[in-house]
């Protein structure tokens, strides 16, 4: 029953927290509405701006900006040019018309004499006429004529616009056609000034998401063709290891392994993780039993009654222990052991920091962890765990006779936090309300440095507006399983690969429930758990948010602790993630081999050099050359879709010619982002290969 | 930019397994010549491949690279030549066949004769529009004007690289096609590494001088007051070992003042105070140089760009200016190109410097960019947080 216990004792605690968190805001709002209307509207409407801001830094948001932007980026061109070029039309069209006329004379006056003279005379009289018109004609193209007559169409029409726009935004710039007035310059220099900030974000940011479904689409498809063996022997050594570590409980997971389809996966997470055997059994005993109230195991009772409270538990009394034992001893081991941790992590964020090795702050480390690749991460996990386990293994008797007080200290801690922090948290509310990447880094830090760690009743405070605004993004976060999915995946191979040394650690029985608890939390989808003492959750979540930054998400996690009340629709969907959770630890594809995203290039440029070598009546070579031209952002433009005088031009094919642009840079972008780290491992490789040799 | 990273962090390691290697060989005792032989082989081999990844030695495998492909780029496209004396060529043609077609008919109507000619026109018009286009100016008789010259050919090769891909002379040949694609590919990646080093290194060396130079008094002030606060944190600290009561702990004991004991505040205090000293010896990295530095930074040296070239070529100042961010931009319209207008003269001259100029400008945008990002950053972060939106850092 100790867990049992550890769950109960908190419980009303958590409901006192969450019903003064409620009741602060209901406070909070309240004066604002009833005292005044026109200020309700007022914050109503500033709601809705942040709201609009907020969906245009989306994805789908930043995709209809870019569209709008390069509409607009037509329509401004296409008024500030098409009259200087209908003019330039106009006037040509008169110079030829004149030039013709005087020909016509020329012919008239050449007639009557004799055959030879004839044809000298017109020679020399035409030469001169026409050279005449030929300064013209240069001259006028220096000012923007093209060659086109006034019956053709306009090259500044809205499409020939929209084409200038995307080459300008992507700085591909061909210089088919050009601006020639002065406020079309102006226009052109002011409209890329912004644009091309713009489409860097664009490309950067739909390139991620594209590589992300890239690479769950590729892993699905190798795992359904090739890697069916692979992964069944696999399966079969993780099995054998399992039996060996853990012994009697895993045996019903394997029974289950064959029967249900759910239960199934579940077990198959089983076994390919061997450090979280134990917790994964209650994850899989979780999600059977807690929709359907049937009991396979004796923990889902306790598991089922409180969990909220539990998670709660976690979040506010785990850092009470440590603190309190930290505060009330000074040379407990405890703190000292946690000072180690803190140190042995930073170390081994040192070692696989990407970056500058030059300045290691330890309050810049995490900021800076963010941006590189998993394997420091989960390192990070792996210690942490380490860590957790260590300081929750001695505090765990103590804890749980002292709980109560713990419990008391805590909220008195609270009361007066509130006090002092009411700014604080005023803002840090609105930080945390989706700003997960944030709340982490402050997390990363506060653990450094073990003075804040009262911090944690504060943060609790923080995370409690997340909860507003959440019913309604469920579907959203349903709607993404696939991208959390594949990360998810990920994260848990790298798991796995570590998990042999993590298991030496696990002996103890203590240890193992706690990673029990810490592990259970964070399958019920647990983000913001303490600040202190780190339980993993924390950064398992944080890292797949890492990787696929979805607000929604992050939204709904923050009501899972709050709100013990929703349960239904929580166990609902806790369910549900907790099965794509699993279901991700099948395949081992955890990204695209070097070759497939190579290879994805040339495949499309091919596919716009037949395209373009249709349409256009080019060669093939130059119809490819000219895609690679535009694709690497070269342009020269001496092949441009639409501009060649044979041809007339076609709004589809400019159009199309844009679509293709976008849509190659964004592909490029993407193949770029997969690449990225396996290049720099390979290269890495070869690097110290070359220093060893 | 990614290729910059892993540059960095493979020399680091070069570097390091170089030194480690050395400090192993210094206590191993070699047993025979050859091996030693070897040895020192194939540290000259590393050292090299060290030296290659170095800034120094990518500013010249750039440059390299750009010579070589301007002697690839004139050799294989020399012979695609003489397109200026194609326009007289085309008017002779053309009255030729104006007076052939006039003398077909047989009866003289002005509409029926016009229609013809008039196309006849159209088609003279569109080939001057075309030869224009190339560079054509007008001058009829100009036989040392070759369009692949030496210059020429490295501005191509460095538009190339740099992804401006200006246009005003472009391959003709299919063999030419190819190899600006071959030398595409492993050009841009390594322009952008060397940009991104040049850059991170000149934005070194700026925050170097902006905080020696620049903000000399405001640090001095800076100093000043922070050495008074250390030696009132050593009074304070000689005084009573309650340190909390400085004004500099208090700050960050504030959440917890009462719950806080002594010892652990001990234990506080020494961080502290190593912090202070570590703000006495002022660290130039830190500094992040305001937004409006670099910009005006970079407009100067636009405005710069666009007096030189307008200068030079007779543009007007506006024309100059919209070169000069095009060109920076990467964008490269190429429709203002300097060395083509009638009047310009030592067009080579000309083009090297603006190939010069190309490549300075790029490496002075990386260098704001790599200034500007941290602050960037922070602005957009703040401005997020303000707002109530997320700020995904996946963004940036």
């Amino acid at each position: 029953m100790r867990p049992g216990q550890v769950v109960v004792l908190p419980r009303g605690a958590a409901l006192a927290l969450a019903r003064s968190n409620s009741m602060r805001r209901r406070q909070a709002k309240d004066p604002t509405s009833t005292r005044d209307k026109r200020l309700c509207t007022k914050e109503n409407c500033l709601t809705c701006c942040k709201k609009f801001t907020a969906f245009m830094f989306s994805r789908v948001g930043l995709f209809l900006v870019m569209i709008g932007y390069v509409a607009l980026g037509g329509l401004l061109f296409q008024a500030l040019e098409a009259g200087n070029e209908h003019d330039m039309r106009r006037i040509m069209h008169d110079e030829l018309t004149i030039t013709l006329e005087k020909l016509w004379k020329g012919i008239l006056d050449a007639n009557p004499l004799p055959d030879k003279e004839k044809r000298r005379n017109f020679s020399i009289y035409a030469t001169n006429e026409l050279q005449l018109f030929e300064n013209t004609v240069t001259r006028q193209v220096e000012k923007g004529f093209d060659g086109r007559t006034t019956n053709s169409e306009h090259d500044w029409n809205f499409f020939g616009a929209v084409l200038y726009a995307v080459t300008l935004i992507s700085t591909i710039g061909y210089g088919h056609i050009t601006t020639k007035t002065t406020q079309g310059k102006i226009a052109t220099v002011l409209y890329s000034a912004f644009g091309v900030p713009l489409m860097m974000l664009f490309v950067a940011n739909i390139g991620s998401t594209m590589a992300k479904l890239f690479a769950f689409v590729f892993s699905r498809i190798t795992m359904v063709f090739c890697c069916r063996m692979t992964n069944k022997k696999k399966r079969a050594l993780a099995l054998k290891n399992r039996q060996k570590l853990m012994g009697k409980n895993n045996h019903s997971a394997i029974a289950i392994d064959e029967k249900l389809p759910i239960s199934a996966i579940n077990a198959k997470s089983n076994l390919k993780q061997i450090k979280d055997d134990n917790v994964k059994q209650m994850n899989s005993s979780m999600t059977e039993s807690l929709p359907n109230f049937t009991t396979d195991n004796n923990y889902s009772n306790e598991l089922r009654q409180l969990p909220a409270d539990m998670r709660l538990n976690i979040l506010t009394g785990m850092p009470n222990k440590s603190k309190t034992n930290s505060l009330t001893s000074s040379t407990n081991s405890i703190g000292e052991k946690s000072k180690d941790a803190i140190f042995r992590i930073n170390e081994l964020i040192r070692q696989n920091s990407v970056q500058d090795i030059e300045d290691t702050n330890v309050d810049d480390v995490p900021e800076r962890r963010r941006s590189i690749d998993v394997n420091p991460i989960q390192y990070y996990i792996n210690e942490t765990n380490k860590l957790t386990s260590n300081l929750d293994d001695p505090a765990h008797d103590q804890s749980i006779v002292s709980i109560e007080q713990d419990e008391k200290n805590m909220k008195q801690v609270a009361t007066v936090e509130d006090v002092v922090n009411e700014e604080n948290t005023k803002e840090s509310k609105k930080k945390s309300k989706k700003n997960l990447k944030r709340s982490k880094s402050e997390s990363t830090h506060d653990r450094n440095s073990t003075k804040k760690a009262i911090n944690n009743v504060s943060s609790t405070d923080e995370n409690t507006p997340s909860t507003t605004t959440t019913t309604t993004t469920t579907t959203a976060a349903a709607a993404k399983p696939s991208r959390r999915r594949f990360f998810s995946r990920k994260n848990n191979k790298l798991k796995k690969q570590v998990s042999t040394e993590d298991d030496t650690n696990q002996n103890s029985l203590n240890q193992q429930t706690n990673e029990k608890l810490s592990h259970r939390s964070k399958s019920l989808k647990e983000p913001h758990s303490t600040r202190s003492s780190p339980p993993p959750p924390d950064y398992e979540q944080s890292t797949i948010n890492d990787i696929t930054p979805i607000p929604t998400t992050i939204k709904w996690k923050g009501e899972h602790e709050f709100y013990p009340m929703n349960t239904a629709l929580d166990l609902a969907n806790g369910d549900f993630n907790d099965e794509d959770y699993d279901e991700d630890d099948d395949d081992d594809e955890e990204s695209v081999p070097l070759l497939v995203t190579v290879f994805v290039i040339p495949l499309y440029l091919t596919l716009g050099a037949i395209l373009f070598s249709i349409w256009e009546r080019w060669s093939f070579l130059n119809a490819f050359y000219f895609c690679f031209i535009t694709l690497t952002t070269i342009g020269f433009g001496d092949f441009v879709p639409g501009s060649s005088l044979k041809v007339e031009a076609e709004k589809e094919k400019l159009i199309s010619a844009a679509v293709y642009i976008l849509f190659g840079l964004v592909l490029i972008a993407m193949c770029v982002n997969l690449m990225k780290e396996q290049l720099s491992q390979k290269v890495k490789r070869v690097a110290s290969k070359l220093g060893s040799f | 930019m990614f290729f910059f990273r892993f540059g960095r962090k493979q020399r680091r390691d070069e570097l390091l397994q170089a030194q480690q290697k050395r400090a192993s060989a210094r206590f191993s005792t070699p047993d025979n010549i050859q091996m030693e032989r070897l040895e020192r082989c194939k540290n000259c081999c590393k050292s090299f491949t060290t030296f290659i990844f170095s800034r120094v030695g990518l500013c010249l495998l750039v440059v390299a690279y750009a010579f070589g492909g301007g002697v690839i780029f004139q050799f294989l496209e020399a012979t695609e030549e003489d397109n200026v004396n194609k326009v007289q060529q085309h008017l002779n043609a053309t009255v030729e066949k104006l007076f052939e077609h006039s003398m077909n008919l047989t009866v003289y109507h002005q509409p029926n004769w016009t229609a013809v000619a008039r196309e006849i026109l159209e088609e003279y018009q569109k080939d001057i529009v075309r030869q224009t286009k190339r560079g054509y100016q007008g001058e009829r008789l100009s036989d040392d004007a070759k369009q692949w010259n030496f210059p020429e050919a490295i501005l191509y090769a460095i538009t190339v690289i740099t992804t401006i891909g200006y246009g005003h002379i472009t391959c003709k040949t299919n063999y030419g096609k190819i190899m600006t694609m071959i030398y595409a590919i492993f050009g841009i990646p390594l322009m952008l590494l060397c940009l991104a080093n040049i850059g991170s290194t000149m934005a070194d060396a700026f925050r170097f001088i902006y905080c020696n130079i620049c903000c000399s008094y405001c640090h001095m002030v800076k100093k000043r007051r922070n050495l008074r606060a250390l030696q009132s944190v050593e009074r304070s600290h000689a005084a009573s070992s309650s340190i909390p009561q400085s004004s500099t702990t208090t700050t960050l004991c504030s959440h917890n003042p009462q719950a806080t004991t002594n010892s652990l505040e001990q234990q506080q205090s020494t961080p502290n105070l190593v912090e202070f000293v570590d703000n006495l010896s002022f660290d130039y990295r830190k500094v992040t140089i305001p937004i409006s530095v670099t910009l005006s930074l970079l407009s100067s040296y636009l405005i710069l760009g666009a007096l030189l070239f307008s200068e030079w070529e007779k543009w007007k100042f506006l024309d100059g200016a919209y070169f000069c961010f095009v060109t920076l931009a990467t964008i490269g319209l190429g429709d203002l190109v300097p060395g083509k207008s009638i009047e310009s003269t030592q067009v080579e001259g000309k083009l090297i410097i603006c190939a010069l100029y190309v490549l300075l400008g790029l490496s002075l945008m990386a260098m704001c960019f790599n200034l500007m990002q941290e602050e960037v950053r922070a602005k957009f972060r703040r401005l997020g947080n303000k707002l109530g939106i997320i700020d995904d850092p996946n963004y940036w």
